[in-house]
């Protein structure tokens, strides 16, 4: 069953096509790779599938939904989460409001409930609690709950992302290079939770990475963006001996 | 367990509430009272002084939750301030030497400028909170300029004068305890406005306005609908501040464009930043400290062979000075978190 | 009034807000944050002026080369102080500062020289004309408005065939890439604020021969020179130059065409096309890229 679909998804900026013509389909419970040399348009392209870029062309369909005309806001509630290429986790904050912040319907999230401070909003923010304190523990943040953000490493802030990214019960994990900036040591931990959330809970992942060997163990299906568009679509272990996409890498690195 | 909880603990929010319960009814005893006790000079400096103090309280903790809490630079808190002071004066004074006046009764004037208040808060939300930070500050600002003028220059506004006549409401019989029932009402309101920031900042709205100060994009990504909450928040600020306006023409008797110039904005936000932005406890103990600065020159003036205007000049030296060191040294300000400092 | 009458008080007045606006945006375009301060950079230029022209009884062109240099250095030792270790942590900060600073400063003119207006006087003759609706015109305007071009002409000279000035704009276009490009960025914005606080003294200069000499010289502009800055387009000097004059004729023609009820609306006015200008096109006139 499909779960993200996108139909001739084109991005323009003035001259510039950014993404050109992608037509992917994700299957539920897949985890796939999309890579691509620097300046490919793979981060542009996770902007046109969570709404941050209007498609100057083509459509994004979300459980069979076309969601066009949703904002990056109401996506994200449909189960669409995505992490940043930077780490932008909120660093004035503490790691435990990090992860409470995202939770769905939160009577205490509206003006009313929040000034009155009912007994309904004050249990609902004792599960949001419990549940974060279950989800830092999960990945290893629980010593951490207390500490601002601003303090973690690297690492600890992609990881960060994710548990808060959890907090909303995404059906489909957008992750944009989760193992940038990151220690060796975490980069495994990171996958191992990629390949555990994705065989519990059967939650489809999009992996970009710009390396070109970086998502071989990893993902069960790699594609290969250049300029925009596809240019391989497949088994990993055979896309990254593809001759085209050696030749493309090739000829960046050497740019 | 975390370091803020949604309920502002318990015990502090609930004697927040009957504070500021005995506060508003002790002043409105003391202003049926008519007890009349003579009351020595000083003891009216400080009052007169507390009152300005009180009624830009109400402007400094919206500021704080716009700016402090949420990220938005409000450069223009006196044009609510002055939407609810002028709405309310028009509507319900019986008569202004100059000015356009209705006298009509002064709950409905109340209402109509808290409402024109919030149109305004609305209109200029949904066109500027696009703007980035410095542009932010830079509209709003102008557009308390332009009200500035407006009301200033427009004979229906009653110019330089201002507007007169409009129901003193408070009225305790004789002239001081006017001022000390005043005072006490304002101070329970202060302490009832300052219950609800600090419900807003501790609760879980409170925790999405932070979020959207740390960062905006990401927050949104996040499932909640940013603009929304940011429009909102200068709308409730509207409601504060056009409020006080309100209350400011009820006391007083008449506003005028003295009351709402660059340099009440320049008060609240040196207030604000000296105490701490972000913390509303910081930013009222911040406006009273610089206000208690106003306070000690009326006071050491007598003491110093020195002109009253050359007094109030270093006495301004010393509050920019203050401002500048706290930026420098302390950009959270006296009590605020330097954790929770963004770097805007 | 004529229309010429009108257009030589525009030119007059955009005078002294165009050569303050530019020094404003560049500190706007290279420093990056809009300097509250700066109107009481032009209050030492106005109150140079005065000491020179009336307590020196000197030629007004020497005040206005001793209002330049006094306030050039004295501008750039404030930023030394106050702006220099502020660097990096961003505008909103150094913008509270800088609000700070005015305040220190203003109320420090207003200790050491008491708050009464001073009144340069540099001998102006007035030339009438009955022709086209009749107008006058002074040298003093004429003085003025001169000035005001001939500075701009050396700043443009300097923004385009010095090798600062080049800088300078690099810098204030893209700093990253402008660092990139082995700019020293650190000296750049030193030169920035000497020529910044240059203009500021010769704005000085101009609007205390034009109007009067006080504490508040400087601020009560303030706020037409950010406006005429935002309304070229932040950083770009020639945006503010015209912005200025822009923002002038409005002023001029509404006092002088408006109904008297409302003709004091001139400068309320230009906060309008202010307003509008930063919600419709962000980038002011010279369309100068806007980061979010």
């Amino acid at each position: 069953m499909s779960i993200l679909e996108t139909r001739g998804v084109t991005k323009q900026f003035g001259g510039l096509t950014a993404v050109d013509d992608v037509n992917l389909e994700i299957d539920e419970g897949e985890i796939v790779g999309l890579i691509g040399p620097n300046g490919a348009g793979k981060t542009t392209f996770f902007n046109c599938i969570t709404g941050f870029y209007p498609v100057t062309e083509g459509s994004v369909h979300f459980q069979g939904q076309n969601v066009n005309d949703l904002e990056p806001w109401e996506r994200s509630r449909e189960g669409m989460v995505r992490t940043f290429q930077q780490s932008r986790t909120m660093n004035s904050m503490t790691v435990l409001d990090n992860v409470k912040l995202t939770a769905l319907d939160h009577p205490g999230e509206h003006i009313v409930p929040a000034l009155l401070q009912s007994d309904e909003m004050l249990d609902y923010e004792q599960d949001v609690e419990e549940r974060a304190y279950e989800l830092l523990e999960r990945f290893d943040l629980v010593d951490q709950a207390d500490t601002y953000a601003s303090q973690l490493s690297g690492g600890q802030r992609k990881l960060l992302e994710v548990a808060r990214g959890m907090m909303m019960d995404p059906e489909l994990f957008l992750l944009d290079e989760p193992y940038a900036g990151v220690e060796e040591s975490m980069v495994d931990r990171i996958a191992n939770y990629v390949r555990e959330l994705n065989e519990e809970e059967d939650m489809t992942f999009i992996v970009i990475e710009h390396g070109l060997e970086a998502l071989v163990e990893l993902v069960e299906r790699l594609v290969v963006l250049h300029n925009g568009a596809v240019i391989a679509d497949g088994d990993p272990e055979e896309v990254v001996r593809d001759e085209q996409v050696i030749e493309v890498y090739l000829a960046s690195s050497i740019e | 367990m975390s370091a803020e909880t949604p309920s502002v603990e318990g015990r502090q929010d609930r004697l927040l509430w009957i504070a500021g319960l005995v506060l508003v009814l002790l002043g409105l005893a003391v202003m049926m009272s008519g007890i009349a006790p003579g009351l020595s000079g000083p003891i009216l400096i400080v009052i007169e002084v507390g009152i300005f103090f009180l009624l830009y309280a109400l402007l400094v903790l919206p500021v704080n939750v716009q700016f402090g809490v949420s990220g938005l630079v409000n450069f223009g808190p006196v044009l609510w301030f002055g939407i609810g002071g002028y709405a309310t004066a028009m509507l319900a004074s019986t008569g202004s030497y100059q000015g356009q006046t209705f006298g009509l009764p002064w709950p409905f004037a109340v209402l109509v400028g808290v409402v024109l208040a919030v149109l305004v808060g609305l209109l200029l939300g949904v066109t500027t909170l696009q703007l980035r930070g410095d542009f932010l500050a830079v509209v709003t600002l102008a557009s308390a300029e332009i009200f500035y003028g407006i009301v200033e220059k427009v004979g229906g506004f009653g110019g330089a004068t201002g507007i007169g006549g409009v129901p003193r409401i408070f009225e305790a019989g004789s002239f001081p305890m006017t001022d000390v029932a005043v005072t006490f009402i304002l101070a329970g309101i202060v302490v009832f406005v300052y219950a609800l920031a600090q419900r807003i900042t501790f609760s879980p709205y409170g925790r999405v306005l932070k979020a959207i100060r740390s960062d905006e994009d990401a927050t949104e990504a996040l499932g909640k609908p940013t603009f929304r909450y940011k429009i909102l928040v200068f709308v409730y600020g509207a409601i504060i501040m056009g409020l006080a306006g309100s209350l400011l023409a009820l006391y007083n008797g008449a506003v005028s464009p003295g009351f709402i110039t660059l340099d009440v904005t320049v008060l609240v936000w040196i207030g604000m930043l000296i105490g701490g932005a972000g913390s509303n406890r910081g930013a009222v103990f911040g406006l009273a400290i610089v206000m208690g600065l106003q306070l000690f020159t009326r006071f050491a003036n007598d003491a110093f062979p020195v002109s009253q205007s050359e007094f109030a000049a270093l006495r301004l030296m010393i509050v920019g000075l203050l401002l500048v060191v706290i930026i420098r040294f302390r950009p959270s300000g006296i009590w605020g978190n330097p954790e929770e400092r963004e770097v805007l | 009034m004529g229309v010429i009458q009108s257009v030589i008080f525009g030119l007059q007045l955009g005078s002294y807000i165009a050569i303050a606006a530019v020094g404003f945006t560049l500190i706007y375009g290279v420093v990056n944050f809009i300097n509250f301060a700066y109107g009481e950079y032009m209050t030492i230029g106005a109150f140079m002026t005065f000491i020179t022209v009336n307590q020196w009884g000197l030629p007004a062109i020497v005040g206005l080369f001793i209002a330049l240099v006094v306030t050039a250095g004295l501008g750039w030792i404030v930023s030394r102080i106050v702006f220099v270790p502020m660097q990096g942590t961003g505008a909103i900060p150094m913008l509270m500062a800088s609000i700070g600073l005015g305040m220190f400063l203003r109320n420090f003119y207003q200790l050491i020289a008491g708050g009464e207006v001073r009144f340069v006087d540099i001998g102006a003759s007035q030339f009438e004309f009955d022709v086209l609706g009749g107008f006058f015109i002074s040298t003093q305007h004429i003085l003025i408005i001169a000035s005001a071009f001939i500075i701009f002409a050396l700043i443009h000279v300097l923004l385009t065939r010095t090798q600062a000035g080049i800088a300078m704009r690099a810098t204030s276009q893209n700093e990253l890439l402008a660092r990139a490009s082995g700019i020293r960025t650190k000296q750049v914005r030193r030169n920035v604020w000497i020529v910044a606080s240059a203009l500021a003294g010769v704005s000085g200069f101009l609007i205390g021969t034009t109007t009067f000499v006080s504490p508040l010289t400087g601020f009560n502009q303030i706020l037409l020179v950010l406006a005429a800055a935002i309304l070229g387009g932040a950083g770009s000097a020639y945006g503010a130059f015209i912005g200025a004059y822009i923002i002038a004729f409005v002023i001029t023609f509404t006092t002088a065409y408006l109904p008297t009820e409302i003709s004091g609306l001139g400068e309320t006015l230009a906060f309008l096309v202010l307003i509008i200008v930063l919600l419709v096109r962000p980038s002011g006139l010279a369309d100068v890229e806007v980061e979010a």
